[in-house]
């Protein structure tokens, strides 16, 4: 599943701005409702600090 | 590996200082390419769109009638800035402060100061203006507090510093100063950021330059500590070899020394990037409402919350902004420090109670659209001006933007004028490939 890493992100909301799912908060740090991310990934090229990844062992 | 390209320069970001670059290169003739990671051009200078808003991914203004209108017009690129109202009021125990365009701040001490206090105060700043500039080793805020112990004053000025995007406590007093002198028009384009970027992207690709999205940069490439090209993940060719005889990086100094190598550079640069180059945190909130939160068409300033704080309903002077029936307010403080790590969502938490105080209704009223925060690698200033020269210890290789800004007003004038300095030192050094 989509995961953030927490040493990297700096809370600019710019994943915000562009998940289609509305599935991704900024307060202070990028947070991931896992219900509504499907994880198309549009978030991880709009991160200007890399801080999103899929995490191991992915959710099918 | 692919190897592609005959560039004379590779410029790495497609910010403002890289976009500025690249721009003037190509205008003298040099045949530039632009590569950017990201999947738009500007950087922290752009703007996205969001639930019909248009919101700012940093910079919310940019000096007009200064250095960077003029490079603009240099080499040809439509300028569609608005100004705005830079009109000041300070919002203070409950009454607002309409700072006047001239002799606007000791207008506005008045309202708090003795006859005594204010001669003692406007001295000092006349003496920072007219003799020499205060130490740059105090912050504006300890170098006040040996003229006035006065709660008041100290506010309105800790609101001015707030305006600069600096803590009151951390801004150097020698830069506030050069700041208030700099002070003159902004404004911002009604279309927002991204679109005022690619008018230099316009110009970049009309005279035979490329600006290329999504392409990540996996190295600059050094050879006997001269740099000679970069590697970069081109989509749907992979790795790619591009050759240059120099490179540009916008990537802020400590990036430009990862892609490098820091082995490539003397231990003495990178001692002067490490303790130099301190990017400064910062903070804003977008908020929706139908109707105007705050009436007052200029920048509000509120400065003595638990944060310092400014606040200006854009869609008043851009309706353009916000969707029809809506408006839009931004509000932009600094945390508790600029420079040191904080807890971000503490610091938001105190900015939210302040703004609760600061407007009647707020809760009934108004949604908190989108949230910005501003650090480390993705920072407000990337460090202050005159922080760093442009030129690094490997040849060849020159830093622009604002981890490398001249003494010149923050932000965008300082990313331009970045890159003009680098342009001309290439045009002395190169010739541009026939």
């Amino acid at each position: 599943m989509l995961a953030v890493n927490g040493d990297k992100c700096v809370g600019c909301g710019l994943c915000v701005s562009f998940c289609p799912r509305e599935a991704l908060k900024a307060w202070g740090l990028c947070q991931v409702d896992a219900d509504k991310c499907n994880e198309c990934l549009v978030c991880l090229d709009y991160c200007p600090v890399d801080a999103l990844a899929i995490q191991e062992g992915a959710r099918q | 590996m692919v190897k592609q390209g005959k560039y004379d320069i590779v410029v790495v970001g497609a910010g403002m200082g890289g976009l500025c670059s690249a721009a003037l290169l190509t205008h003298y003739g040099y045949k530039t390419l632009v590569l950017e990671k990201l999947p738009f051009v500007g950087g922290r200078a752009s703007s996205v769109k969001y639930k019909g808003f248009t919101l700012p991914t940093g910079a919310l203004y940019v000096e007009t009638h200064g250095v960077v209108d003029k490079l603009f017009q240099e080499v040809g690129a439509a300028f569609p800035v608005r100004d705005f109202p830079i009109q000041l009021c300070f919002r203070m125990g409950g009454k607002d402060y309409t700072m006047p365009l001239k002799g606007g701040l000791k207008t506005v001490i008045s309202n708090f100061a003795s006859e005594a206090e204010m001669a003692r105060i406007m001295g000092a700043i006349r003496r920072a203006f007219t003799w020499q500039e205060p130490s740059s080793a105090v912050s504006i805020r300890d170098w006040l507090r040996e003229y006035t112990q006065n709660d008041k004053v100290l506010a309105i000025f800790r609101g001015m510093s707030n305006y600069q995007c600096v803590n009151f406590g951390d801004m150097p007093a020698a830069e506030f100063i050069r700041q208030l002198k700099f002070a003159g028009t902004a404004g911002a384009d009604p279309r927002g950021f991204l679109a005022f970027m690619e008018e230099l992207v316009k110009v970049i690709k009309a005279k035979g330059g490329d600006v290329r999205t999504g392409c990540r940069v996996k190295r600059i490439s050094v050879t006997d500590e001269v740099a000679n090209g970069v590697v970069v993940n081109l989509p749907g060719e992979g790795e790619t070899e591009i050759p240059a005889k120099v490179v540009i990086s916008d990537v802020g100094p400590h990036g430009t020394v990862d892609l490098a190598g820091s082995q490539n550079f003397e231990k003495g640069y990178l001692k002067e990037v490490k303790e130099r180059v301190r990017p400064l945190a910062y903070m804003c909130l977008e908020i929706a409402s139908e109707k105007p939160l705050v009436d007052f068409r200029g920048v509000m300033v509120v400065p003595e919350g638990r944060r310092q704080m400014t606040m200006m309903c854009t869609s008043l002077v851009y309706p353009e902004y916000a969707p029809p029936g809506k408006h839009l307010l931004q509000a932009w403080a600094a945390p508790e420090s600029s420079f040191l790590p904080l807890d971000a969502k503490k610091e938001l938490d105190l900015m939210v109670q302040d703004i609760r105080e600061t407007i009647p209704g707020f809760d009934r009223d108004a949604e908190i659209l989108h949230v910005s925060y501003w650090q480390k690698e993705w920072p407000m200033y990337r460090a202050m001006p005159g922080a760093l020269g442009q030129k690094t210890s490997v040849e060849n290789l020159y830093n622009v933007g604002d981890g490398v800004a001249p003494l010149a007003p923050l932000g965008l004038p300082g990313c331009a004028a970045s890159a003009r300095i680098v342009v001309d030192d290439i045009k002395q050094r190169f010739k541009p490939a026939a």
